[in-house]
């Protein structure tokens, strides 16, 4: 797929691009478990492609006892019940609440075709039915930008590479790596996301 | 000719003196007296950003709340039920979703008496809840106000961009001025905003090359499958548009309109199915849209425009 006006893109060529991107996914998911999947969504005129992934539990929440307790007991294979002694002192109705596969919370990225910049722009969201994870950059950082690009993108500039708005980053990496392991030879399409230079 | 520059500065005045006056309540499930807390009055910029108001209305209301000791960060404003989004100025907040009648050019038939229409719907009647933050549709304010910094740098860089073609100069602002433009912002003072902003919008060695507009239509159905439309739903549009036309004809609202929404501007000189309001006022389709922007924009140098239907 040629870009016609590199580092711009027509919404034509990105919505190709989204559809390839699309396609691509359904014929290799069978290959990896991280992400659900990748879909073209149209919303009035615009499309653009929504992917979506489980949102791995980087650290043990404190808030949630049972779901520490199970982590834990896998990674000592082990099969070992939770105390219920020692969750006396936390709140009634978490206790009550056993976490299940519905309790998932699912990261959604979202890569739009700006229309100010006319470059592809990344939307970060959590769905959680529990709430555990606040619309922060804390929780941005903590959860969702992998440890060795954090640096980076927060000491871009004067607004750093990500907003709570837009997220624009300014390095695509972390997602490319992603990308480039699933979709292997295809790395024209990386090039539709490569295009922070203009930005 | 002085005349045009009295006149350019004369409407930058009277946009920077809009204001709305606020009636803020305390929601009663946060309030100990259930609804009988003091109302918070205030006389409110249009430009500025609701969340400014967040210290002194935690400071007033605290006596009155439940939780005393609850963050201000918890604290959100309603209308009718439709959460404010914190990165939009309060007037245009007020011209998606107060349901007032904008004000019509002097000759033009309003569909209500002006006088009756603003005792209905000014005071601005807002609630506040330091609790249950609708964190799908609001993001969390911090107490040092880097998140409202953030998105409203990033607005302005992003309009940065669309005029230059590259966002080299607000990228490129020394810190003095960055905190500067910023002061003037959180003080709503012209005096130490406008000498930084004359800067982004007169960068040197750079023609005009997009005008940063967004409209905004409200009550938008999603067309996305299963979606629950949230209350104050709406529509962002914004498509690149020059200041001239092909033809070297300068760009109007009525051209732009046209370009946009098709659909709900297909004259473009006369509004036929929908009307275009900027801080409170329908706008002529005949406005040259460049000329509006400098003397009509937000502080983060967009036309945040309204488009509100006919009959």
């Amino acid at each position: 797929m040629q870009i016609s006006s590199f580092p711009s893109i027509s919404s034509t060529e990105f919505e190709e691009a989204c559809y390839q991107l699309e396609n691509k996914f359904a014929n290799k998911k069978h290959l990896q478990n991280d992400w659900l999947s990748v879909n073209v969504v149209q919303n009035h005129d615009t499309k653009y492609l929504r992917i979506t992934r489980v949102l791995a539990n980087k650290k043990s929440q404190k808030s949630d006892p049972w779901e520490k307790c199970e982590s834990e007991s896998l990674e000592e294979e082990e099969e070992e019940e939770p105390d219920p002694e020692e969750f006396e002192e936390d709140d009634a109705e978490a206790l009550r609440h056993r976490p299940s596969d519905t309790d998932e919370a699912v990261l959604e990225y979202d890569i739009i075709l700006s229309p100010s910049y006319q470059v592809p722009v990344l939307y970060f969201s959590i769905k959680d039915p529990l709430f555990r994870y606040p619309l922060t950059t804390e929780t941005l950082y903590e959860y969702i930008i992998p440890e060795h690009f954090r640096r980076q993108i927060s000491d871009v500039g004067v607004i750093g590479g990500i907003t709570l708005t837009v997220s624009s980053l300014s390095i695509l990496e972390a997602v490319l790596e992603v990308l480039d392991a699933l979709l292997k030879k295809c790395s024209k399409y990386s090039l539709c996301f490569r295009l922070e230079e203009c930005v | 000719m002085s005349t045009a520059r009295d006149l350019a500065h004369t409407l930058q005045k009277r946009v920077w003196d809009g204001s709305i006056p606020l009636e803020i309540r305390l929601a009663s499930a946060d309030c100990r007296s259930f609804d009988d807390s003091d109302p918070y009055l205030i006389q409110f910029p249009r430009l500025s950003y609701l969340a400014f108001l967040i210290p002194r209305l935690h400071a007033f209301l605290s006596r009155f709340l439940i939780d005393p000791d609850v963050s201000p960060t918890e604290c959100w404003l309603e209308y009718q039920g439709v959460p404010l989004k914190w990165h939009y100025p309060l007037g245009l907040l007020y011209d998606l979703y107060s349901g007032s009648e904008p004000a019509y050019p002097s000759g033009g038939t309003g569909r209500r008496d002006e006088a009756a229409d603003e005792q209905d719907s000014l005071p601005w009647k807002l609630t506040v809840h330091f609790t249950e933050m609708p964190m799908d549709q609001l993001f969390k304010l911090d107490v040092d106000g880097k998140v409202l910094h953030d998105a409203f740098i990033n607005s302005v860089k992003e309009a940065d961009f669309l005029r230059n073609g590259t966002a080299k100069t607000v990228m490129s602002l020394s810190k003095e001025d960055s905190t500067q433009l910023w002061e003037g912002v959180k003080q709503f003072r012209p005096s130490i905003y406008n000498p930084i902003n004359q800067k982004l919008l007169n960068p040197q060695g750079s023609n005009l090359r997009h005008l940063p507009i967004k409209l905004y239509l409200p009550h938008a159905s999603s067309s996305i499958k299963d979606s629950t439309p949230t209350p104050g739903s709406l529509r962002v549009v914004q498509t690149p548009i020059t200041p001239a036309l092909s033809s070297r004809q300068p760009q109007t609202v009525g051209t732009a309109l046209n370009q946009i929404l098709p659909t709900l501007f297909p004259s473009r000189r006369s509004p036929l199915l929908a009307q275009a309001v900027l801080h409170g006022a329908i706008l002529p389709l005949s406005t040259p849209i460049e000329d509006l922007t400098r003397v009509g924009a937000y502080l983060d140098g967009w036309l945040h425009i309204v488009i509100v239907m006919m009959g």
